[in-house]
């Protein structure tokens, strides 16, 4: 179990989170700057918060408030860092091999042959780092954390410095590896998708906070603000009290909405400004602000023929049968 | 008519490019073809020429030695450590590589000359130093340490922090860091600012003359041993310079050699941060 509760002042925002984790994956998504590497830093034992605790198994690693900052040497957690670092006059295998200095030399070398065939690095053993793909890379730099079996694993954007065409693949294989470890580990990541398929839960943060937790049908299902909604790709929206209801907010998917130039009779209804239109396989998925901001998914042909274009003012509306409560 | 100006143009350019290398080339030249080689290397092996040249070998390779025991541990601390006023002690610290050696040699012997603020202690202890082999080492270190200081901070500074921290989270102390991992990247740099401090504490020459003196035997390095040599004849400094000229031409090589290796074996996103030779205070390479 890895329990954190800790407040750390940034620049912009203070950091301040509460959260603990099992043998599971947590997800952390934000965008940048949202204080996710910081969270790691404190984690990490490499940055020290202004007060609170992070322990892990029972044991406290750091407690501002008992005077306990174990350096990171000891605290046992793997880091694998956005571009990797490994250490470039190393080879693979001394890479891999790295953390392991205090066992013996035939220990040692098993360790390192069974990491390198668990994360299929055979063919590269010998190669230095600038010989590698970023595929080969991610590997070598997980099977160096992975080796010196820490009792929980942080990632920061371990996808972030692949290509476009590997990325999918590694994806799915960083999912397998962290399924087989069963630690508390923490996925860093801007990517919302890379967030779904990685964790087991997924935490939003924004500004320093953790401003939703769950999986991530819960999220999409009912997203706690519009930063979430804005991940998720879900809508969520306040509807002004009227005489007959009293005020609510409700979330719906971009699917289940329709977009229109004139209004209609709907119950659930928003003037809005079109500000871009992307394009979703045979749909287009129109986001819209005013007031609220919408996502909707028109048919290709549908939109074409409207004439939608950035900066048209429309009528969003959702069926009441499509709108979800809390 | 613009066609005119633009041949003339750079048949000026052309004039004064050539003049220039011909100033910067033609004394280096001249040592070297002044003296027939076999002549040169006979008068090489006088008494004189072997002294001085067994003497310098020692105090530079004393010198330099000491310079990175100090410099190196300086270096790094100024790499890492973030503090006010940090900017002005590095400008400091650099302060000998452009203060005139004559006034080095004062300011050595105001301190550890034999009336200097230290001298008498050392005196006392035995330790007395002007005007021995220990004050040219003393005068080598004083002149040459910040060429190292200042390569080897570069070099530390060129260290991807990342690959600090990822090592701690591997179980590695600082210690084992600095040795197993700053100390292999900044070999290069460390190498490359090493080779410039020698070639500097070989030619220095103001600074030894006004505080250890001219002794032949004791305090007479190579470039003293040339001025005196003057005295008696041409050959003698002439085949001594071409000496020190050789010497100097071959640690160049050295520095350009790791400087190439070192930005070829630099993180390709590191690349631009890697030691710049060029920007290292050469000039005053000689005194």
């Amino acid at each position: 179990m890895l329990d954190c509760r800790f407040r750390k002042r940034l620049p912009e925002f203070e950091l301040d989170v509460g959260f603990a984790i099992g043998g599971q994956t947590l997800a952390l998504v934000g965008r940048s700057g949202a204080g996710k590497s910081t969270l790691l830093n404190i984690i990490a034992g490499l940055t020290r918060p202004d007060s609170g605790s992070v322990s892990l198994a029972g044991e406290a690693l750091v407690h501002v408030g008992a005077r306990i900052d174990e350096p990171p040497e000891r605290r046992k957690i793997g880091y694998l860092f956005q571009h990797y670092a490994l250490f470039p006059h190393l080879n693979v295998r001394d890479n891999i091999g790295y953390g392991l200095f205090r066992v013996d030399a035939t220990a040692r070398a098993d360790r390192i042959d069974r990491a390198i065939s668990f994360l299929g690095l055979g063919r590269v053993a010998q190669a230095r780092p600038a010989e590698l793909s970023g595929g080969e890379r991610q590997r070598v730099a997980l099977a160096r954390a992975l080796v010196t079996e820490p009792k929980a694993l942080l990632l920061d954007e371990p996808l972030a410095a692949l290509d476009v065409e590997s990325r999918a693949r590694i994806r799915l294989e960083l999912r397998d590896v962290l399924a087989r470890l069963a630690i508390p580990a923490i996925v860093v990541t801007h990517d919302y998708d890379d967030a779904r398929l990685l964790g087991d839960r997924i935490a939003a943060m924004h500004r320093g906070r953790i401003v939703q937790t769950g999986t991530a049908d819960e999220m999409a299902r009912f997203p706690a603000d519009d930063f979430v909604a804005a991940l998720t790709g879900t809508n969520i929206a306040t509807v002004p009290a009227t005489d007959s209801d009293r005020g609510q907010t409700i979330a719906f998917d971009p699917w289940a909405a329709t977009l229109s130039s004139v209004p209609t009779a709907a119950r659930y209804e928003w003037r809005v400004e079109i500000v871009d239109i992307r394009p979703l396989g045979a749909q287009v998925r129109v986001v819209a602000r005013g007031g609220t901001t919408v996502r909707v998914d028109v048919n290709a042909q549908d939109a074409k023929r409207a004439g939608y274009a950035v900066g048209d003012i429309v009528f969003a509306s959702v069926q009441e049968h499509a709108v979800r409560t809390k | 008519m613009p066609r005119l100006e633009i041949t003339l143009g750079r048949i000026a350019l052309g004039a004064i490019v050539a003049l220039a290398l011909a100033f910067l080339f033609l004394p280096l030249v001249a040592v070297f073809v002044a003296v027939p080689p076999a002549r040169a290397l006979a008068d090489l092996t006088s008494p004189i020429a072997v002294a001085a040249l067994g003497l310098s070998l020692r105090t530079t390779f004393e010198s330099v030695a000491v310079t990175i025991l100090f410099g190196t541990p300086l270096a790094y601390w100024l790499s890492r450590s973030r503090f006010r006023g940090k900017r002005l002690l590095e400008a400091a610290v650099q302060m000998p590589i452009v203060v005139p050696p004559a006034v080095a040699g004062v300011g050595l012997l105001l301190v550890f000359g034999r009336r200097g603020m230290l001298g008498p202690a050392l005196e006392s202890i035995h330790l007395g130093v002007a005007f021995t082999t220990a004050a040219v080492v003393i005068a080598q270190a004083f002149v040459a340490g910040p060429f190292f200081i200042v390569a080897a901070r570069q070099a530390f500074d060129a260290i991807d922090p990342d690959l600090v921290a990822v090592s701690r989270t591997l179980g590695a102390s600082p210690l084992r860091t600095f040795v197993a991992i700053e100390l292999p990247l900044a070999a290069g740099g460390l190498l490359a600012g090493a080779a410039l401090s020698w070639a500097r504490a070989l030619g220095e020459f103001g600074a030894t003359m006004l505080f250890a003196g001219n002794l032949p035997g004791v305090t007479q390095t190579l470039p003293l041993a040339i001025y005196t040599a003057l005295d008696s004849g041409l050959d003698v400094a002439v085949a001594m310079a071409a000496l020190l000229l050789f010497a100097a031409f071959a640690l160049l090589l050295l520095i350009r050699l790791l400087d190439w290796r070192m930005g070829r074996e630099a993180a390709p996103h590191r690349r631009e941060e890697t030691l710049d030779i060029a920007r290292l205070p050469i000039s005053q390479a000689s005194s």
